[in-house]
């Protein structure tokens, strides 16, 4: 379940199985979160894309930690 | 038919029920406080992030009424670290605090812990997600804010606070219960009653048992009968029991939901819409930038909710021993979360007792965190990204009209303007 969104953007790894569906992610990111038809959380396949900054919002706001984001230099 | 029903509602009556500057919220904590609140809690943050005693007790006033009725000890904590970290571990600092609430809403997710919590939450949740906000708005808040301005519009000057901001949000609430618009008023009195601060116990179940009265007819009335309404979606959920086996959600249950979304829904985002309009005519430059550039309302309405949320203090409970900001919490201890100074940490946010809505945006407290993450958020940004964009579109110049004294934000608790008048055109 990882999906990268290029460029400077980290790496980002999200976690169903502890996703509650609150769309907290989604507010800040959402063209790199989505819920699928259960509720939860998957990588967004739409146009479109959000800044680092975004992407960092929504990882640091999950309240489940359902998020992780690894910077691509690290790897 | 909504604009008729909606001018039918009893001007005075609205006034009582939305009285921010009056008695009502004088009895229930820090009704007067119009001192400088930031002041104040940055010098609190500043002498430590966690403090002995109830929030008001940290700011050197007296102990209110309603925190003398405590009898375990109290602590406030003050910095976005320990105010996030509290909120994201319920095992050590849960809701049973707010278990009080049981007796009048009925068992609800606010006062619910761990699994019991997630598998009640669970039912609700899709209703209130960012999928279901196009329903929310086409539904009920894009009609209610279009009929609620075009009172107004024609006149040059209003007073937002009770001609719009007050109403939205219970009517779109009331409104997707399939409430009638002249019974909204009712259903808010005695919802009110139902929470008061110094109403007597057994007043408040009567109310309690009045809102039933006026609800569980509706209930199973949607059972049979469903409609394009909130009680319609909601009793065809499901909820998972304990032992796993899924069965229908009870009337009781959504009984006790709709009294916790009224009382959680409508005044918070009431006062939150006016601290916002109150903030942007304080700042008329910045006003004026949101007014041309449309897609700083999003910023304009996180950076109101940062810089000075309605309802400051939340709490929790310690389940056991903790060390907290330095500071030994000893187990059964109520902890005061403080998200106003939360959100003006200055390890997180620069300048932070500015409001400026150009500002990076970076995650507050002010819907909590963890898994009692408010659930209404979409909800409450929705509504006030609608009215605020009506607002600039349908009332031209807007500015505080230059003959009525500028209203102050006052309260320590349920904070907000007491009025907004306007003028336009
Ligand atoms: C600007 C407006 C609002 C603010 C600032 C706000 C704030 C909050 C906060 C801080 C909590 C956490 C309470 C706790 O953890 O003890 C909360 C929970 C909640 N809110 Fe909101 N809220 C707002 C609007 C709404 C609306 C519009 C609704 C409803 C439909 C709503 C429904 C709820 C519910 C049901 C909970 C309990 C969630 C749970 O315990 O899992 N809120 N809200
Ligand atoms: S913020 Fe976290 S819990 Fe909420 S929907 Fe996204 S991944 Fe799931």
């Amino acid at each position: 379940m990882t999906g990268t969104t290029g460029g400077e953007r980290p790496e980002v790894a999200v976690t169903p199985r502890t996703c509650v569906g609150t769309g907290v992610c989604a507010f800040y990111a959402p063209a790199t979160f989505e819920l699928d038809e259960r509720g939860r959380v998957r990588i967004a396949t739409g146009p479109g894309e959000d800044s680092a900054e975004d992407i960092g919002n929504a990882a640091e706001a999950c309240p489940t930690q359902s998020i992780t984001l690894s910077s691509t230099d690290e790897r | 038919m909504l604009l008729e029903e909606i001018s039918r509602l009893d001007p005075d009556k609205i006034r009582t029920l939305f009285d921010t500057g009056g008695e009502y919220r004088r009895a229930i904590s820090g009704g007067d406080y119009v001192e400088d609140f930031h002041t104040d809690l940055r010098r609190a943050r500043e002498s430590g992030p966690v403090h002995e005693g109830c929030v008001e007790e940290v700011l050197g006033l007296p102990r209110p009424e309603y925190a003398q009725r405590w009898t375990e000890p109290a602590f406030s904590a003050f910095d976005y670290a320990t105010v996030n970290a509290v909120f994201r571990d319920d095992e050590t600092f849960n809701s049973q605090i707010l278990r009080g609430t049981f007796a009048t809403f009925g068992p609800n997710i606010l006062g619910m812990d761990g699994a019991e919590h997630a598998r009640h939450r669970a039912v609700v949740q899709p209703s209130f997600g960012r999928a279901a906000m196009r329903w929310w708005t086409d539904r009920w808040i894009a009609g209610i804010t279009d009929t609620l301005l075009r009172r107004v519009e024609g006149r040059g000057r209003a007073e937002l606070n009770l001609d719009l901001c007050a109403l939205l949000p219970l009517l779109t609430i009331t409104g997707s219960f399939g409430v009638r618009m002249a019974e909204s008023l009712r259903l808010r009195e005695v919802i009110e009653r139902m929470i008061g601060a110094d109403v007597p116990r057994e007043d408040k179940l009567a109310a309690s048992a009045e809102a039933a009265d006026m609800l569980l007819p509706l209930i199973a009335h949607r059972r049979e009968n469903p409609r394009d309404d909130l009680i319609s979606r909601l009793v065809r959920e499901r909820v998972r029991d304990e032992d796993g086996t899924l069965r229908a959600v009870t009337d009781e249950e959504v009984l006790a939901f709709a009294r916790l979304i009224l009382t959680a829904g409508s005044g918070t985002t009431w006062r939150q819409l006016g601290i916002t309009l109150w903030a942007l005519l304080n700042n008329p430059d910045q006003l004026g930038a949101v007014r041309r550039d449309r897609s700083l309302v999003r910023a304009a309405i996180e950076e109101s909710l940062r810089w000075e949320v309605t309802d400051p203090t939340f709490f929790r409970m310690a389940t056991r021993d903790a060390l907290l900001g330095g500071v030994r919490i000893p187990a059964g201890s109520r902890v005061a979360l403080c998200l106003t100074a939360a959100n003006h940490d200055p390890s997180r946010w620069d300048a932070p007792d500015a409001f400026d809505v150009f500002r990076p945006l970076r995650p507050h407290l002010s819907f909590a965190g963890g898994p009692h993450v408010c659930l209404g958020m979409h909800l409450a940004r929705a509504e006030m990204t609608v009215a605020l964009n009506a607002i600039l579109d349908r009332l031209p110049d807007l500015r505080w009209d230059p003959d009525e004294p500028r209203p102050v934000l006052m309260g320590l608790q349920m904070r907000g303007p007491a009025r907004l008048p306007v003028v336009f055109g």
